[in-house]
């Protein structure tokens, strides 16, 4: 072993032991350090985290947790609230604390798996967050960025359900909900008859019973596959898509698992009850992760660009939910831009629209911040079943042919994906066969592709960020008028594709006009220009220290001015809710 | 006054000498003395009486809810009354207190109808704005306290409202010739104003504000006063964003989220009645979904539930309110989205006056409290218009005077005690007409050891067992039907517990035939919480 080697060993053990007791998710003391950095990934990272598995909510806090510490300059961690079961819920701020306050910078907000069971969101989140941290100083992309704008990263919405999924029997769609109880049948009983995972296997599969009457069969080309007879023929099975007993001897098999809501229908935003929006819950924001998250998202105004991860299907999904909703113009030329750049770098990806090409939502997170927040805001459904054969379905089709999913299977995962089918004895059936695809298979990628997901996605944000207005306080001009006064103008130039405000903000009043200040001399009068070539200004009428825009517009700039009196230093501030804050001093002499 | 100052030494001599609470005048009280004489009352009446706090406003007031039944501790069918929803409505809470105070002293009468049933009480939903009656000077509130950046400058609350003539009360203002003018006097009265149509060309003799001035120099005139979001306009149902006092998005108050939780916890209250401006039982609404009239209504029955309460209640709700509902209700979300039956009318308001005479443009509540005031020569009720200087307008006339903060919508104080009385039929004949189960069985044996139970659940009472829209919504329970089998005995068609989904609606029974192998007694168990539970046991022998 020579010293180069002996140095590297050295640095591996450190960075395996970061101390604290957290709990280490990838370390090994054999961990061989990298000799030529493959392009994209961080090389050697401060924190060496495995993009191709999934980690429940100790894992997920271990993580965060250490992103705080190791990067302490960079990155806060802040616990936002406690889920129903009592689970921290986190949320990272990522940017550069020497350059300006959080809170000044125009912030993209990310958040992930508001429905438990859409797993790799989470490590798509927990990968832009690391990827960030990582690349600061090394990247100048990022390093710009950070230095430009604020990320908070939401890295999960539902930690109990997630540790359900992960340490209980389920399929791939369960649970969805949260674990705050609901009595969905109106017995008074709550939850008494979930899914049973009857072979033990921590997986709830399907279950066919061979009975007189079934009108399915056994797939002659794939014999692990079941398909309905044709309408000619006798079938051997009755199919039952989730495996369990009835429970609380009502004659119904799984009628009231976890209490059933949808907590991405429970937001603030065209909210309806039940009977029109399946699962909406009590009344916005009833369910202690929405309120908290939304309190969140409340709190910090400066939000301007926002993502939330959900699978499944390959869609960058823009709103609105429903149809009697409506984006503005201006606002909708900006999802184009977004949504048509991530078709290009999402190979799959379809850029939609909720409501007509997927479901009508009611009080969902994205149109909530829209509507209510002036939020622009996309949903990825993660994982397209095009990544199996590189193999485009039609729209509607979210997990790709069967026939396909059994043959990706097959010959890509050498068959781990599925459990074959087993004799159990039924408490009410008699003898039964469970089988059937894994909860880990159909939704969320295998390992080799969940780091180009976490990848391709975080790429998706970082360009939605890069867009956020980037202001320059350019061309001021001092001008004497005589007697001690002088005319002071400024020209507010945003480098970026998006306005400080959006349209939907504007015409609403959701957030204030942004402002602009001269201090340190008198100001006589104030106003801003029609456009930047014309001479004249409409003089605000009150207050002309403090003069309003209404938004600085996309690749656009304003112009003001001001009369002031005497000479000195004066200092400029641009301060715009969502669009930063800025400043410049210039002297007048 | 002289009244008004033996009322309160009269109350404070009660509270000395210790003699039952029950007697206590009636009169306004702040959120704090309401809350410790309420709490003074569920102590001395533990047996009866229960107090929760089911919230806590934005300044810390707690919100409470009072239940009063013969067996506090059981779920039992309810009704539910709650005061103080509308930011100017001080007297509900008053006679919220007074009815309490009424069962409490008369409990003897009333026992037997608490025996099976339950009373709920949340005497003020929103306190807050309610505080500016006590404030001196005395002020309105648009809302809560939750800060609003009305005018969007970046500040919050910084313009608020003044006594500008020192009469101890904040009115309204008067400034003649200016620019902006859009008022009028009105031409019946005019001490009243009413709007001009600029589009028309009419000219304004001057503007019409509440009384302050420019705090912050912005030349507008109040504009960002203290408070906050109207309750009453931040539910669910026909929300509007975007407006002033409707609040950053449904149910973002403390209040909203305490009802909220508060119904949604309590799935016994099968009636609301909420006291507020609007009326829909003198304005009776059409409860329908799907919206579309060719569709069939699925809450057809529960429509028909609340028409006859209406007729029933139409002559016995003393007062009468408005026919317009506002967007984001209370009443409208109780129904909708919380799925109990809605009821909504004014604690009180004025008498009426011919109203024939009256034009459009004016509210008809201003000319009969401006009538009203002029009878009783009630100078602070509505106090007549008087020049002032105004250090924004020194050049300008400028009035002050008009209505008191309070004054359209709260009784004045001597008539506050004959309230609760009035009352009280309303909240007895809800009582009496919540839904009540009958439980009959009859044996028949089919074969030897084979039984065929007949059982018929009837309904009672005068109002559905639930409502339609309560489970749709997921509030309220249908009836839920447990047997109770003996060792050895088995129920063959059916399982042992299982639900009826639909309600029985009053005079309705429904018939169940349970098959059972076997001997012993049988227990069968009917029912839920609105409607209550009944047990019947059958000998097959
Ligand atoms: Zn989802």
């Amino acid at each position: 072993m020579n010293w180069q080697k002996l140095w590297w060993l050295v640095v591996v053990i450190l960075v395996s032991f970061p101390g604290r007791g957290s709990r280490a998710q990838t370390q090994s003391v054999e961990m061989v350090p990298s000799a030529l950095k493959a392009l994209g990934a961080p090389n050697n990272p401060k924190i060496e985290v495995a993009w191709n598995r999934y980690y429940d909510w100790a894992g997920v806090t271990a993580l965060v947790r250490r992103f705080a510490e190791t990067f302490p300059h960079l990155c806060r961690l802040e616990q936002i609230g406690t889920s129903y079961e009592g689970r921290p819920l986190w949320a990272l701020t990522i940017t550069n604390f020497q350059k300006g306050k959080p809170e000044d910078k125009p912030a993209m907000y990310i958040d992930a798996s508001i429905h438990a069971n859409e797993i790799q969101a989470v490590e798509v989140a927990l990968y832009t967050a690391w990827f960030l941290l990582e690349s600061y100083g090394n990247n100048p992309f990022i390093t710009e960025l950070l230095d430009t704008r604020t990320f908070y990263i939401v890295p999960g919405q539902s930690p109990d359900s997630r540790d359900r999924f992960m340490h209980s029997a389920n399929n791939p769609h369960s649970p969805r909900s949260g674990q705050v109880p609901r009595d969905d049948d109106g017995d008074g009983l709550i939850n008494e008859d979930p899914p049973d995972d009857l072979n033990g296997d921590g997986y709830i599969t399907q279950m066919r019973v061979r009975a007189p009457g079934g009108r399915w069969k056994v797939d002659p080309e794939d014999p692990r596959r079941m398909v309905r007879a044709r309408p000619d023929e006798e079938g051997e099975y009755y199919l039952f898509w989730t495996e369990g007993y009835d429970n609380d001897g009502d004659g119904q098999i799984n009628e009231d698992g976890d209490g059933y809501y949808d907590p991405n229908r429970n937001w603030g935003w065209m909210w309806r009850p039940h009977y029109v929006q399946y699962g909406a819950d009590w009344f916005p924001f009833s369910l202690p992760e929405t309120k908290a998250v939304s309190d969140f998202i409340k709190s910090h105004p400066n939000i301007l660009g926002g993502q939330s991860y959900h699978n499944a299907g390959g869609m960058i999904l823009r709103g609105p939910g429903a149809k009697e909703d409506r984006i503005e113009s201006e606002d909708l030329k900006l999802f184009d831009l977004m949504g048509k750049f991530g078709e290009q770098i999402l190979p799959g990806y379809r850029y939609l629209v909720t409501h007509r090409d997927l479901y009508t939502v009611y009080g969902g997170e994205t149109d909530w911040m829209y509507g209510a927040e002036g939020i622009l805001p996309f949903v990825n459904e993660l994982w397209t079943p095009y990544n199996m054969f590189r193999k485009q379905y039609p729209k509607d089709n979210w997990f790709g042919a069967g026939k396909d999913q059994y043959k990706f299977d097959r010959y890509l995962l050498l068959g781990e994906a599925f459990v074959d089918w087993q004799p159990v004895a039924h408490p009410q059936y008699g003898m039964v066969e469970v089988g059937g695809f894994k909860k880990t298979y159909t939704r969320m990628p295998p390992s080799f592709l969940l780091e180009e997901e976490c990848h391709r996605n975080m790429i998706f944000t970082l360009w939605h960020a890069y867009h956020l207005p980037l202001i320059t306080l350019d061309s001021v001009q001092v001008i004497p008028l005589g007697q001690q006064r002088y005319r002071v103008t400024l020209i507010i130039h945003n480098h970026r594709a998006f306005p400080t405000r959006l349209q939907v903000d504007v015409k609403n009043g959701i957030t204030r006009p942004d402002i602009v200040t001269l201090q340190g001399l008198p100001v006589l009068a104030g106003g801003v220009h029609q456009t930047v070539f014309s001479p004249t200004f409409e003089a605000q009428q009150a207050h002309p220290e403090r003069l309003k825009v209404e938004r600085i517009p996309g690749f656009g700039a304003v112009r003001v001015s001001w009369i002031i009196r005497g000479t000195g230093p004066i200092q400029i501030t641009f301060d715009s809710v969502k669009g930063g804050k800025y400043q410049k001093r210039v002297v007048v002499r | 006054m002289r009244k008004k100052r033996k009322i309160y030494r009269w109350t404070a001599t009660a509270l000395f000498l210790g003699y039952t609470i029950p007697l206590l005048a009636q009169t306004f009280r702040p959120a704090r003395s309401e809350g410790a004489l309420l709490h003074q009352l569920a102590t001395r009446y533990p047996a009866i009486m229960r107090i929760d706090t089911i919230g806590v406003t934005h300044s810390g007031i707690p919100i409470l809810a009072v239940k009063l039944s013969a067996m506090p501790a059981d779920t039992l069918p309810a009704v539910l009354f709650v005061g103080g929803i509308a930011p100017t409505d001080i007297t509900s809470p008053a006679v919220c207190v007074g009815l309490l105070q009424r069962f409490l002293a008369r409990w003897d009468s009333v026992q037997a109808l608490l025996q099976g049933r339950a009373v709920y009480f949340i005497p003020r939903l929103s306190p807050e704005p309610l505080e500016g009656f006590f404030e001196r000077p005395q002020r309105a509130y648009v809302g809560n306290l939750c800060p609003e950046d009305e005018d969007r400058d970046g500040q919050v609350d910084e313009d608020d409202v003044e006594d500008l003539d020192g009469d101890g009360v904040v009115r309204w203002m008067r400034i003649y010739d200016v620019p902006e003018a859009e008022w009028t006097y009105h031409p019946d009265d005019s001490a009243l104003a009413q709007k001009v149509d600029r589009s028309r060309g009419e000219v304004g003799a001057f503007q019409f504000l509440p009384e302050g001035r420019d705090n912050d120099g912005d030349v507008q005139i109040n504009e960002d006063p203290r408070g906050g979001v109207n309750i009453d306009r931040n539910f669910t149902r026909r929300y509007q964003p975007y407006r002033a006092h409707h609040g950053r998005h449904p149910f973002s108050e403390p209040e909203t989220r305490a009802i909220g939780f508060f119904l949604f916890q309590h799935p016994e209250i099968l009636v609301v009645f909420g006291w507020t401006p609007y009326d829909n039982i003198h304005f009776p609404w059409r409860l329908r979904y799907p919206e579309n009239p060719t569709k069939p209504n699925r809450f057809r029955k529960d429509s028909l539930a609340y028409r006859r309460l209406v007729q029933r209640l139409d002559s016995l709700c003393p007062f009468v309110g408005e026919e317009t509902v506002p967007p984001g209700s209370f009443g409208e979300w109780v129904f909708y989205d919380a799925g109990r039956l809605s009821l909504c009318a004014p604690a009180w308001a004025y008498p009426a006056v011919d109203t024939m005479t009256l034009p459009g443009e004016i509210e008809p509540i201003e000319i009969r409290a401006l009538r009203w005031a002029q009878q009783q020569q009630d100078t602070i009720l509505f106090r007549p218009w008087r020049s002032i200087t105004h250090p924004d307008f020194p050049d300008h006339r400028v009035e002050v005077g008009g209505f008191a903060p309070f004054a359209l919508w709260n009784p004045p104080l001597d008539t506050l005690p004959l309230l609760p009385q009035r009352w009280m039929p309303v909240v007895l004949d809800l009582l009496r007409q919540l839904p009540r189960l009958h439980l009959s069985a009859q044996v028949k044996q089919e074969q030897a050891g084979v039984y065929r139970v007949d059982l018929i659940v009837r309904n009672i009472g005068e109002l559905p067992t639930h409502t339609v829209v309560g489970r749709a919504v997921r509030a309220l329970r249908p009836l839920h039907v447990r047997v109770h089998l003996a060792d050895g005995q088995h129920l063959l068609n059916r399982p042992e517990h299982f639900v009826l989904p639909q309600p029985l609606q009053p005079g309705e029974q429904q018939r169940l035939s349970l098959w059972i192998v076997g001997r012993g007694t049988t227990k069968i168990t009917v029912g839920s919480p609105s409607a209550g539970r009944q047990t019947v046991s059958v000998r097959l022998q």
